[in-house]
């Protein structure tokens, strides 16, 4: 009698023994656990903040060291915005007509390649498109100072080829193909106008 | 909730490796140790005595006798009140107007122990008595030492209610309902089987008020009818009525007219007590003390039942070390929660910081992508620029190096991809002394103008070409920024 009156009680208490034993050695365990992932953090947030410092470091050299060159971009990369790449052929035509008209000369039709071309410069490549254009008039300081006006419109533009021929003293003719990189960025500034003349 | 939590209490209040109070299966000696408690008289005028149990469980009366009162008056209602109060709260209750009778049957034959026969004897009521019990009677029995019989004594029902709640609504627990010339019998009997005597003579017990009467002959109990008879009488009336039973001629022939009297003395003088019957007068037991004495085991009670009995002694330090582990535990596991938890949230910390890091220098490396992309532009840029001349400042100086006594026929300027070099080719017309002259010119120009001359090709004659003598250079132009 005594052993079933107590029983359910012993059972519970063993039980409540049994419990708490898992209980705390599971504890024991997953603070175990804990520990060690405190110390794996730890761990990476060491590497992170050395990663961290690392390429704040490397950023900010570099951004010193940049600045001239920054400035240099700054200063020619408007030339690479004066048209969008789709309309640059168009617009360098036009341009050099305009401005052959402008001098008082005759342009033969400006010739423009569907395509733009990758040109090898300087170990990297750069995308351009060409123009060429044959210009003819009286006066040779005319054709002269037509393309130095285009050299300064076009400040970017690199002339491929030039052909200048004197018919006596009277006339002369003058051909260039021009090569003007094509942007390949979103454009910065507003395209550079043609100039007066 | 309470067969789990009535243990719990009393394995934490101790009282588990105690003796229950109320088990019968114990004798008064064990279960109040050190404890006092009230013998309560039964019958029209009722009494209470108190008995001391020592640290042995040896009873000892404590205190006088109460008087007798009335029972169910408010004098003694307020009588059992206050002793209950004053003593531990339990009861013996001496129950009267009983009724016994011979059972050729002894309780010892049925199986199980103490409280188990006492129940199967109140199961099987009839096997341990005759019709002379009444029917709602509470049965009991006394066995013979070592013979198969019993004296079954019975207590009515309703007369053990009365009493028992007379108690229990005066704030008692019952420890036992008790006879007590059973109590006298029941100890006189287990006297004789401690000293290892025979059972040789008749047995008369008596409180004053009733006797029984248990003719033995032959080392037995008197199996005949009449050999076990009680009587109820008037105290003055008590000893003749005995004396007329004992006294018959064919008892005196059964019995040998030997007699143990046990109780008051009788009021028998020596003219009425015949000569061949020898009554041996032994002396009179204080009846609280017998009530309460630990060969005493009879038990009246209505819902007398088998209780806990006590937990070894061994299991108390064995339960509070387990409890001390489990506070143990506790304590450890709060203790492991508390670390965890503490650790949880510096992970979580570190982590946090670790993700800061990890974005920042994801935002650094980005920003390096981006001057990185910056330099390239800036080394495209620069390229392509050193890779240009200005074309109307070569062609203007180019001409204006040209002797007036010399004539441009024609030249041409043409870019060699991917490099600074130029192919420059013209054709002058003059004489053979201005053509060099104004070779030489061209050439001293060239170098004003920082470009170099990095080949000639021979010259094509005039007789090769009409009028005119053709120059092809390769020139290099200057460095970028040097001019």
């Amino acid at each position: 009698m005594t052993m079933p009156y107590f029983r359910n009680t012993l059972l519970l208490v063993g039980f409540l023994f049994a419990g708490a034993f898992i209980a705390f050695l599971t504890a024991v365990m997953w603070v175990g656990q804990q520990r060690i992932k405190f110390a794996d953090s730890g761990r990476s947030e060491l590497q992170a903040r050395a990663e961290r410092a690392a390429a704040e470091g490397e950023a900010k050299l570099r951004e010193e060291q940049i600045q001239t060159l920054r400035d240099f971009v700054i200063a020619w990369e408007p030339g690479f915005h004066i048209a969008p790449a789709k309309d640059l052929g168009n617009y360098l035509r036009n341009e050099l007509a305009r401005k052959a008209t402008n001098h008082g000369l005759v342009s033969e039709g400006a010739v423009t390649p569907a395509e733009t071309k990758n040109y090898p410069v300087g170990g990297t490549t750069i995308r351009v498109q060409q123009v060429s254009i044959k210009v003819v008039g009286d006066s040779l300081p005319s054709i002269l100072s037509w393309l130095g006006s285009v050299e300064r419109t076009f400040a970017i533009a690199r002339v491929d080829s030039v052909t200048l021929s004197t018919y006596g003293s009277r006339s002369a003719s003058l051909a260039i193909t021009l090569l003007h990189p094509v942007e390949e960025t979103p454009a910065r500034t507003m395209p550079v106008s043609g100039g007066s003349n | 909730m309470g067969t789990i939590l009535d243990p719990l209490v009393e394995l934490f209040n101790g009282k588990a490796f105690k003796p229950h109070p109320g088990d019968a299966a114990l004798p008064l000696g064990k279960r109040f140790s050190g404890q006092v408690i009230v013998v309560v008289g039964g019958g029209p005028r009722a009494w209470t005595q108190r008995v001391r149990f020592d640290g042995q469980g040896v009873p000892s009366l404590s205190g006088a006798r109460s008087l007798a009162m009335k029972r169910g008056s408010v004098e003694w209602g307020q009588h059992l009140e206050n002793e209950a109060i004053s003593t531990s709260g339990w009861a013996v209750l001496l129950a009267e107007q009983w009724q016994a009778a011979y059972a050729s049957a002894s309780a010892a034959s049925v199986g199980g122990n103490r409280v188990e026969k006492m129940l199967r004897v109140r199961e099987h009521a009839s096997q341990f008595g005759d019709e002379r019990i009444s029917d709602d009677a509470i049965r009991v029995t006394v066995d013979h030492p070592s013979m198969d019989t019993s004296v079954v004594v019975g207590v009515r029902a309703t007369n053990l209610e009365q009493g028992t709640r007379d108690l229990v609504e005066n704030g008692f627990h019952i420890a036992a309902v008790r006879v007590a010339v059973l109590a006298y019998l029941e100890r006189h009997l287990t006297g004789l089987q401690r000293e290892q005597q025979a059972l040789e003579r008749t047995i008369v017990v008596t409180d004053g008020q009733s006797a029984l009467i248990v003719g033995v002959c032959n080392q037995a109990f008197d199996t005949t009818d009449g050999g076990v008879s009680y009587c109820v009488n008037r105290p003055s009336d008590l000893g003749s009525h005995v004396l007329d039973r004992i006294t018959k001629p064919e008892r005196v022939a059964a019995w040998g007219g030997k007699i143990d009297l046990i109780g008051p003395e009788m009021p028998w003088s020596s003219e009425t007590q015949p000569a061949d019957i020898n009554v041996r007068q032994l002396p009179a037991p204080e009846p609280a003390l017998c009530a309460v004495d630990g060969a005493v085991c009879h038990d009246f009670r209505l819902d007398l039942q088998e209780m806990r009995g006590a937990l070894p002694a061994w299991m108390r330090p064995a339960f509070l070390g387990i409890l001390l582990l489990v506070c143990a535990c506790l304590s450890g596991l709060a203790w492991q929660l508390k670390s965890g938890l503490f650790l949880e949230g510096r992970i979580g910390q570190k982590m946090a910081e670790t993700n800061m890091n990890q974005q920042a220098a994801a935002a650094a490396w980005k920003k390096i992508d981006g001057l990185k992309k910056e330099e390239k532009r800036a080394q495209q840029i620069g390229a392509w620029l050193e890779n240009t001349y200005h074309a109307q400042s070569l062609v203007h100086s180019f001409l204006k190096a040209i002797p007036a006594d010399v004539a441009l026929d024609g030249m041409e300027i043409t870019a060699a991809e991917g490099t600074p070099q130029l192919k420059l080719k013209f054709t002058l017309v003059g004489n053979e002394d201005s053509l060099a002259i104004a070779s030489r010119a061209i050439e001293a120009r060239l170098y004003e103008l920082q470009y170099e001359i990095a080949q000639r090709d021979d010259p094509i004659s005039a007789a090769q070409r009409r009028g005119g003598v053709t120059y092809g250079w390769t020139i290099i132009m200057p460095t970028f920024g040097s001019s």
